[in-house]
């Protein structure tokens, strides 16, 4: 029943403005798919294309490799969950996840033991004759999965559906939503700005800027080899070091590519001991803020340079990282250091506003 | 009094007190000398009333000119704000579908436009038309019920597209998402949320059609006459305890009526804020 879907080339123009300027994907039969990236970066259109509710200008949508371009949404076979759920107010929670039912002209007796199942998958059995009205937000959201559900669609979307979750709820439902796609076996296209959520749930995740596909991979190869500056950035946190004529700047060690950029995440570093043979940098410590399971240092590498992030374990000897001292750094893995053939200053620094941050 | 403007006003507020006192007198005075002069149990109009009696009323439920007036005003009103039901709640539907812009602008102020009319105009116009058409048309109440539908039609039309602009219009594409057809989204999604608004305005559409005079006195034919033109009628030749009665009824009635209508669009605001998440 799952269904493999593919984008080619696909081009949205909206008022004038290009809103998707070719984006190709595609996705496997019952693969979970997240598309991420900043605000204005067309993840939400590409999944409007996908669901039939904005036309492409250009290229094509195909589910099993069948063009549905000029299908129309209702008749696309999709379940759609909405930011704000979309639920229907004057409706009862069962009649809520009928209703694609209902509209598939499925017989009645079938829709009851279907509806009791979709509420069961989403552990809220029995809510069938509750009103819409009297769900808190966590219970809103699973209704909508279960209404988006309940059909058994091709494919199932869902816009960034979490924003409106508080952090804890986010973070279970996560989870759940997992569970869920790994139960069901749908494909599954998410829409999210969120980088840990993207990250959480997904078997590939794909960034997008600017109208465009940036990277596509899964969340370890996109952490660890980003393919772009932008990827780097917008996926977790990374100290972005020049790499001329094959030197790592700062470090002395051999970068793998003659000229670019080399991304070390926060955890590359370790203090480094007396003796070591590693690459290592003195930095001077700028801020230091415990956060459970580590320390963030903001560290000052030298004057030009842009600060770098560090994380050290949390039971690090506070003293030796209080604002103003200096440390000494060293590489984990020099060998492995992943250099992008890009100068790091052709890169603006992201920003912050566009993580995080509901739309 | 909201606390800020009566903070502001200081001792100037004793002249608002006093103008709205005024203001109310003036609208309620009328009532406050017909209503007793209905059960009056003398003869004439006259107030303070003689006694307590009912008679007038009995007098204007026997004499068959009273009641076939009511019922032809009834009929006009049922059948007129029927119409202006349909065409209000249609357009107010199709209005929310088209894209915004200057010609939709345009549109809906002449959707509200016969509210503007003068309705003598409105009825000399029509009265001229009406005369052409064949004696089988104009002698009927057809023309004076379509005629009704177009001036209470924006009433309908305000009220629904009110009640739609607190419907989500993310529902609709929600329910396309699900398989819905357009005619499934209408009368599943669309007419249920603004269900309330349609009865309210198909209530204020019929106190209005029911007691209006101007298009009626031009319009009804000779052989049905509404109530309001019975109304005038009597009051020309005499005036009797009867019309006080009479009038007492219709007051009465507009009171439940648009009340009804008044609570009927309070529900609906508070149903559709609970709704949305």
């Amino acid at each position: 029943m799952s269904t493999a879907l593919s984008l080619e080339d696909v081009r949205v123009i909206l008022g004038g403005n290009e809103i998707l300027c070719g984006v190709s994907l595609d996705i496997q039969p019952g693969e979970f798919i997240t598309l991420l990236g900043p605000s204005g970066s067309g993840k939400t259109t590409t999944l409007n294309v996908i669901a039939g509710l904005v036309d492409n200008s250009g290229g094509s949508v195909r589910f099993d490799g069948k063009s549905v371009d000029k299908r129309p949404s209702h008749d696309r076979d999709i379940g759609l969950v909405f930011q704000s759920y979309a639920l229907f107010p004057h409706m009862t929670v069962g009649d809520n996840v009928a209703f694609p039912l209902r509209t598939r002209k499925v017989p009645k007796g079938d829709r009851g033991p279907i509806v009791k199942r979709m509420l069961e998958l989403v552990q809220l059995p029995g809510m069938e004759k509750r009103k819409v009205a009297s769900l808190s937000g966590g219970q809103q959201q699973r209704i909508a999965l279960a209404r988006a559900l309940a059909p058994s669609p091709s494919v199932l979307l869902l816009d960034e559906p979490m924003a409106a979750l508080d952090k804890q709820l986010r973070e279970t439902m996560q989870i759940e939503l997992k569970r869920i796609h790994e139960e069901v076996g749908v494909t599954t296209i998410a829409v999210t700005h969120d980088q840990t959520e993207a990250m959480t749930m997904s078997d590939r995740v794909a960034i997008m800027r600017d109208g465009l596909l940036e990277q596509i991979g899964t969340p370890e190869e996109l952490y660890q080899k980003p393919a772009t500056l932008f990827a780097a950035r917008f996926l977790g946190e990374a100290n972005l070091v020049p790499v001329t004529d094959g030197k790592l700047d700062g470090f002395g060690c051999e970068g793998a590519k003659r000229a670019g950029t080399a991304v070390l995440r926060p955890e590359d570093f370790a203090p480094a001991d007396a003796g070591t043979s590693m690459p290592t940098i003195t930095v001077k410590v700028i801020t230091a803020s415990y956060q459970g399971n580590r320390y963030r240092l903001d560290v000052d590498r030298g004057p030009g340079c842009e600060p770098m992030i560090v994380s050290l374990p949390p039971t690090t000897e506070p003293a030796t990282i209080a604002p103003g001292a200096e440390l000494r750094l060293a590489l984990r893995e020099p060998q492995k250091v992943h250099v992008v053939e890009e100068a790091a200053a052709s890169e603006p620094p992201l920003v912050s506003s566009d993580i995080g941050v509901p739309v | 009094m909201n606390p800020e403007l009566k903070l502001g006003l200081g001792y100037s507020k004793a002249a608002f007190w006093a103008l709205g006192i005024l203001l109310g007198l003036f609208l309620i005075l009328p009532l406050l000398v017909i209503v007793p002069t209905s059960w009056n149990a003398g003869q004439l109009v006259e107030i303070p009333p003689h006694g307590f009696s009912l008679q007038w009323y009995e007098q204007a439920f026997e004499n068959s000119q009273w009641t076939e007036a009511f019922w032809v005003s009834v009929r006009v009103a049922f059948f007129g704000s029927i119409i202006a039901t349909v065409m209000g709640t249609a357009i107010a539907l199709g209005m929310r579908r088209v894209v915004r812009g200057r010609g939709t602008r345009v549109a809906q102020s002449l959707f509200i436009l016969p509210l503007a009319i003068p309705y003598v105009s409105y009825a000399l116009g029509l009265y001229q038309l009406v005369n052409k058409l064949p004696s089988g048309l104009n002698d009927t109440l057809l023309p004076l019920i379509l005629s009704e539908s177009v001036i209470a039609m924006p009433l309908v039309y305000v009220v629904v597209a009110g009640a739609l602009a607190n419907v989500d219009p993310k529902l609709g594409r929600a329910a396309s998402t699900m398989g819905a057809r357009w005619p499934t989204i209408l009368w599943r999604i669309d007419l249920p949320l603004v269900k309330i608004g349609i009865i309210a305005g198909f209530i204020f559409a019929f106190a209005t059609i029911f007691d209006e005079a101007t298009l009626a006195l031009f319009l009804a034919p000779v052989t049905d006459i509404t109530l309001a033109q019975q109304l005038y009628r009597s009051a020309a030749e005499t005036v009797t305890p009867t019309l006080s009665a009479v009038s007492t009824m219709i007051t009465l009635l507009a009171i439940l009526v648009l009340g009804l209508g008044t609570l009927l669009s309070r529900r609906r605001v508070g149903a559709t804020e609970g709704g949305e998440a």
